[in-house]
């Protein structure tokens, strides 16, 4: 999608705030400055003893009177470029994390997390500023039409000579942008490898520092800095290169009127005043060569900044990047919809399922099976026999490349949308809690009374860790909180999952970092709950394995017994 | 283990030059992980880590204990390092452990008896006590 795309659309999102911005700017740039020139060219063919319209304190009085409206008008520009900017910056970054959350069944995250969340705080704001250059070239080239069509009924040549060089610079830009674009996309390349490592490093310190590799990964960040300071030198310079350039060119063209001028002064063809009036016209064109450069420049790195967006989800369509959406820049946010309707499972039927990494690595094939409601279905195997990926993707995880999901009959088109609370709730091997207290995140937006809680942590054989906290649930965990063991965090997900009563548990190896008594005890009050909660899990263990009702063995990437 | 972004032998030596390919390959080897190691196309190039080739979780706990073999370090602490592995693969790391563990210190953290069987000391943890019990005491 093209930068004059993206930005019109931009536009029409907020049309009444940037029809402002236009208007100041307007205001600002083209019609204050024309009665200024007007004003001067009346006051030196006076002082220079010429017939002139006004005299010389009418002048003068005309000339305050514009620059004063000018330092007034100039900071009313201020408030709906903030409005513009902002809506603009908040669409994109809403739109970027609604794309992200639904195309994520189908296209998975591909860039690390460090380097995706560059891309939320650079790219939007780099985009919005576009608007404001829009704005500037619109008001300045009214501006430019109107001086041109006065400065041409003075004297056509010296018009000529004037607008050689800006669109001589003009065009030179047009010409570089390849170039432009290039040394951004490096520069901001580099700098993502930086953040995407700092992200790494900062999640594996501690197997960094029990490593002793410290030195070594802080020389590789080190390494990685200093490839990034090279690409955004690059692309500095040569964006400065490319304004000095404008800004010469613009020099040896005031040189010729200069020089072309005195000769028509001499023949009292062109008087003073005519002279004033290109001078100080001339003074706010200048404004169009070294800054077309810069747009032409910016416009290029929009698009370079709008398709790293787009990199993040790929396959979405650029329309919903820029699609309309409330954004409530007024007003306080609304209450959250009721939660989806749910379904009672009767039969999940899964039908030749398979997902395969790009190189063809971690592949799972013909994956078949059903689960009738209430029953337990155990899945196991050798490690790298596609376990976890199986749960993965059943559930939408991962983009599914073949096979088919029914749920009571009925085809699921979207399993990332579907397989979630109250349909189905997912516990992943490794699960996260977040910088809030363990209430919150065992809740999570969830709306549960306090007896549903309290089941859900006593099913997740929580309360012996709740009683040694010290502010039981209050307690703020996660990376800004306590530290919780890696059996309490696994817990912790688990009442996250009980909270909110699902049809259908898809479990990974919980009994990973639990050990054996608290491990019994969690499947026992599982089994309590008695046969309305239908179960998928991936265990190795003996407990596990003696209550299945089926037992799904899966050697490389294929289900051998079933 | 959280993999890097970055390519497999960085993860696996983190970053240090001066570890030789074929040590990391012997170590491999070792872990039982060669055949996985020739099945990968890039070889110790592939890149882990989003937007690369990911690791299963058994896979990871095998790199990561290939990290300590390669650190050469004179006492090694383990937590429960065979925890998500299946069965098969368990013994396979099992008899790496134990061979890593020969002439040098180990403290192993383990939640099941089947682990510790062949170790010197048993230091069991229950209710803020500690209960220490030497080789050939009978312990259930």
């Amino acid at each position: 999608m093209s930068a004059l795309l993206v930005l019109l659309r931009l536009v029409r999102f907020s049309p009444r705030y940037f029809a402002a911005c236009l208007l100041f700017a307007v205001l600002l740039m083209s019609v204050l400055p024309i009665p200024i020139g007007f004003a001067t060219r009346v006051l030196f063919d006076s002082l220079a003893g010429e017939p002139a319209d006004l005299n010389a304190w009418s002048a003068i009085a005309l000339i305050v009177g514009a620059q004063v409206a000018m330092v007034f008008v100039s900071p009313l520009l201020g408030n709906p470029w903030n409005a513009v900017r902002i809506k603009s910056e908040v669409l994109l970054q809403r739109n970027l994390f609604a794309a992200i959350l639904g195309g994520y069944g189908r296209f998975g995250l591909r860039r690390p997390v460090g380097e995706t969340l560059g891309r939320f705080r650079d790219d939007p704001p780099s985009i919005a500023d576009g608007l404001d250059a829009l704005c500037d070239l619109i008001a300045r080239t009214l501006f430019a039409i109107f001086a041109g069509v006065v400065m041409w009924q003075i004297n056509p040549l010296l018009t000529a000579v004037l607008f050689v060089p800006l669109l001589l610079c003009s065009y030179l830009c047009k010409a570089l942008e390849h170039k432009t674009a290039a040394y951004r996309a490096a520069s901001r390349e580099a700098s993502a490898q930086v953040s995407g490592l700092l992200g790494d490093l900062i999640s594996a310190h501690l197997a960094v520092k029990v490593a002793g590799a410290t030195a070594r990964a802080v020389g590789r960040l080190v390494a990685l800095g200093d490839a990034r300071r090279v690409a955004a030198m690059r692309d500095s310079v040569f964006e400065q290169v490319l304004d000095s350039l404008n800004l010469h060119i613009v020099h040896i063209g005031t040189g010729l009127v200069l020089l072309l001028g005195a000769q028509a002064i001499r023949d009292r063809s062109f008087s003073v005043g005519d002279f004033t009036l290109f001078v100080v016209y001339l003074g706010e064109l200048t404004w169009y060569p070294s800054e077309i450069g810069r747009i032409i420049g910016d416009l290029k790195r929009i698009e370079v900044s709008f398709e790293r967006m787009r990199a993040v989800v790929p396959g979405s369509s650029p329309r919903t990047l820029v699609a309309p959406a409330p954004v409530y820049l007024h007003g306080s946010v609304p209450e959250l919809g009721a939660p989806p309707v749910r379904e009672p499972l009767r039969e999940l039927r899964v039908c030749g399922l398979g997902f395969a990494y790009a190189d063809g690595a971690g592949e799972i094939r013909d994956m078949s099976f059903v689960l009738e409601r209430g029953s337990f279905t155990v899945v196991t195997g050798r490690i790298g026999s596609g376990k976890s990926t199986l749960l993965q993707v059943l559930v939408g995880l991962l983009p599914r490349s073949s096979g088919e999901v029914f749920w009571n009959g009925q085809r699921v088109d979207d399993l990332a949308t579907f397989f979630v609370p109250p349909q189905s709730a997912y516990l992943p091997q490794v699960p996260r809690l977040f910088s809030e207290t363990l209430r919150e995140n065992v809740l999570l937006g969830c709306r549960a009374d306090g007896a549903a809680l309290q089941r859900a942590v006593h099913a997740a054989v929580l309360e012996p860790d709740l009683a040694v906290l010290e502010h039981g649930l209050d307690t703020l965990v996660g990376p800004r909180g306590v530290k919780l063991s890696g059996g309490q965090i696994q817990r912790a997900a688990a009442a996250r999952m009980f909270v909110r009563n699902p049809e259908l548990l898809v479990i990974d190896d919980l009994s990973s970092a639990l050990d054996a008594e608290t491990e019994a005890e969690l499947w026992q009050r599982l089994f309590a709950r008695g046969r309305d909660v239908t179960c998928l899990v991936v265990s190795h263990r003996p407990a596990a394995l003696r209550r299945a009702d089926q037992v799904l063995v899966l050697e490389g990437g294929r289900i051998v017994t079933g | 283990m959280q993999p890097f972004q970055a390519s497999l032998r960085n993860n696996v030596t983190l970053f240090d030059p001066a570890v030789a390919d074929e040590r990391i390959r012997t170590v491999f080897a070792e872990l039982g992980l060669e055949p996985w190691l020739c099945g990968l196309v890039d070889g110790l190039d592939t890149r882990l880590g989003a937007g690369g080739r990911g690791l299963s979780a058994g896979e990871a706990q095998l790199a990561a204990l290939a990290r300590v073999f390669l650190k050469n370090p004179g006492l090694v602490v383990l937590d429960e390092a065979s925890s998500r592995l299946d069965p098969l693969t368990e013994q396979l790391l099992e008899r790496a452990v134990w061979r890593l563990l020969e002439g040098r210190t180990g403290v192993i953290i383990a939640h099941r008896l089947k682990t510790v069987e062949r170790a010197d000391h048993l230091l069991i943890l229950d209710e803020g006590g500690v209960w220490s019990l030497e080789r050939g005491t009978r312990w259930n």
